[in-house]
């Protein structure tokens, strides 16, 4: 019994335009030549033209898709591993894991960036070295996504059951973990993998504290372009919006193929 | 188990044991320590250490609530953050309500465009603002033609326009949160309450709210911490005209003028505490109505 009301039809109407229309107007106006009336009143391709002429703006997208990968992958790697020791060994240590875990909910952004440089900025060992800040402190960012997949998917998969299945037919604890649960936990997984890469992606804050001179990714230079014409700067946030499309469209299909492909246990993101 | 038994087989495990066991702790340990642990240390100490020289002192603190600047940083990132939180929620709550209403091809899209455009913050989301709203904006330019006065004369570089920007990135990631609170309430309590000729609203208020309590906090809490660190957006948009607090604390780390680390850690915790005691008390809450459940 789902009635309709047209309060909440309205509702959805309203913040469906409020959140579509910037979007659209950003989209159409990378295409216009002139736009200072009501309608434009021409378009062209110029300013893309222009843009993908311009070597910095490309390698500035492959550093930033190369900085987003990496720390998700670092982050993934280093979590599952300690959950391997939590789950085989030792259940007692998973409330720790899960509140270093938590904790950058709190201290995110532009906290933690002023709390790593305040520590490290003069530091000779490589500790100092902004690069490898940065690196870490998005792996810290990446943890409570990342936490939240990989134990919801791990108790999806009734790993304990596996382990022993696995460890009769003569493997060990370790080769039956990596051989055998990991493999059943990557489509899992690859939700959080895709928002964490989503959300680097779009960083800017911490990577103008950290490293703005040294690692120009495409949010910088988006951010470099504030003198340039509209239609250039729609142009660069249109192609921004299209990677990270690419990015959430992925995150749905990964959902939609597991839906249709298993009843194994819904995967709820609850916050906190 | 007996009791000595117990001990015995702790005393067994042996140290090469230990390390096959644990081993696989090391480098998340390391990490949260050297990225999470000390940082965090660390800015405590900075705050409460001289600007030049040893020994502990208040005056950094003292600084931040002092100077006219701070304090107006302050101020704006509260009524900003308060607002766009409060507002945020009530608003978050009737499109939830109404999507979770929809059937469920309907719902499945929506709850895509909702993904797609939590993922549209930062810079892209300032600029696409400047497009639409900026002082030669899209919409100034139609509101001028046409003569709608709220249209022409909206002035995107306030923090009444910040405020109404904030909302966008508020709205997705908040819906997206509190969706699936709504399974929660079951349709025989709305039944029951029909037969009761008790109005929807009345229901609502009465028994839908302070069930789903919990979960709107929660997402409150998100929304909040979400507002107050906001850097990207506002950085762009009103640089230092309308000051705020990331935006300062930044500055005594990386701005044009000298940075001043201790000043920086100082406005930092300020600004982790304001978090803080908006989730404690929040917790709070939450914690009086799960009693009332029992």
């Amino acid at each position: 019994m789902k009635k309709r009301h047209p309060v909440g039809i309205l509702a959805l109407t309203l913040c469906g335009i409020y959140l579509i229309l910037p979007l659209l107007v950003t989209v159409v106006y990378s295409f216009t030549g002139d736009w200072s009336s009501i309608l434009p009143r021409s378009f062209t391709l110029r300013y893309y033209a222009d843009l993908f002429q311009n070597p910095q703006f490309w390698s500035s997208v492959l550093r930033s898709v190369i900085i987003s990968i990496i720390p998700v992958i670092i982050t993934c790697v280093f979590v599952i591993l300690a959950l391997y020791t939590t789950v085989i060994y030792n259940p007692k240590l998973e409330k720790y894991i899960e509140v270093a875990c938590t904790i950058p909910y709190t201290i995110n952004g532009i906290i933690l960036a002023t709390s790593v440089l305040g520590a490290y900025s003069a530091s000779q060992t490589i500790l100092g070295n902004r690069l490898f800040m940065l690196v870490c402190i998005y792996c810290i960012g990446c943890l409570p996504v990342t936490f939240r997949g990989i134990r919801n998917n791990m108790y999806a998969v009734n790993i304990r059951q596996l382990i022993e299945a696995a460890e009769i037919l003569g493997a060990s604890k370790i080769i039956a973990f990596f051989k055998v649960v990991v493999p059943c936990m990557v489509s899992g997984i690859m939700v959080s993998v895709l928002m964490c890469m989503a959300a680097l992606f779009g960083d800017f804050a911490i990577i103008r504290m950290i490293a703005s001179t040294q690692y120009m990714t495409a949010q910088s230079f988006l951010y470099e372009s504030r003198n340039s014409p509209v239609q250039l700067t729609s142009a660069i946030v249109t192609v921004l919006f299209l990677v990270t499309l690419i990015i959430t469209l992925s995150v749905l299909f990964v959902q939609m193929r597991d839906k249709t492909k298993s009843t194994a246990l819904p995967v709820t993101e609850e916050e906190e | 188990m007996s009791d000595t038994a117990k001990r015995t087989s702790k005393i067994k495990i042996s140290p090469k044991e230990i390390i096959t066991q644990y081993w696989t702790l090391l480098p998340f340990l390391l990490l949260v320590i050297m990225f999470e642990m000390v940082p965090l240390f660390s800015m405590i100490t900075h705050s409460v250490s001289k600007n030049r020289g040893s020994g502990l002192t208040l005056e950094n603190f003292q600084e931040v609530f002092s100077r006219p600047i701070y304090q107006t940083a302050i101020r704006n990132s509260l009524s900003l953050t308060i607002f766009s939180s409060v507002l945020g929620i009530f608003l978050v709550f009737i499109t939830s309500m109404a999507l979770y209403r929809t059937q469920n091809k309907f719902k499945s899209v929506y709850m895509s465009m909702l993904t797609l455009t939590s993922n549209f913050t930062g810079i892209p989301l300032a600029y696409s603002f400047i497009t639409i709203l900026g002082y030669t904006g899209v919409f100034v330019q139609i509101g001028k033609q046409i003569g709608l006065d709220l249209l022409a004369n909206f002035d995107l570089y306030t923090i009444a326009g910040l405020g109404f920007l904030y909302i966008y990135f508020q709205l997705p990631m908040g819906t997206l949160l509190l969706l699936p609170a709504f399974e929660g309430i079951h349709k025989e309590w709305q039944e029951s309450a029909e037969l009761m000729s008790a109005s929807p609203f009345q229901f609502w208020i009465k028994v839908g709210v302070p069930v789903m309590m919990p979960s709107i906090l929660g997402t409150f809490t998100m929304l909040f911490a979400n507002a107050l660190t906001a850097y990207a957006t506002p950085y762009l948009l009103t640089g230092a005209s309308v000051p705020i607090l990331p935006i300062k604390v930044a500055d005594l780390f990386v701005g044009d003028l000298r940075s001043r680390p201790e000043l920086g850690s100082a406005l930092s915790l300020v600004l982790l505490a304001t978090m803080l005691i908006v989730i404690v008390l929040s917790n709070l809450v939450k914690r009086a109505f799960m009693k009332g459940e029992k």
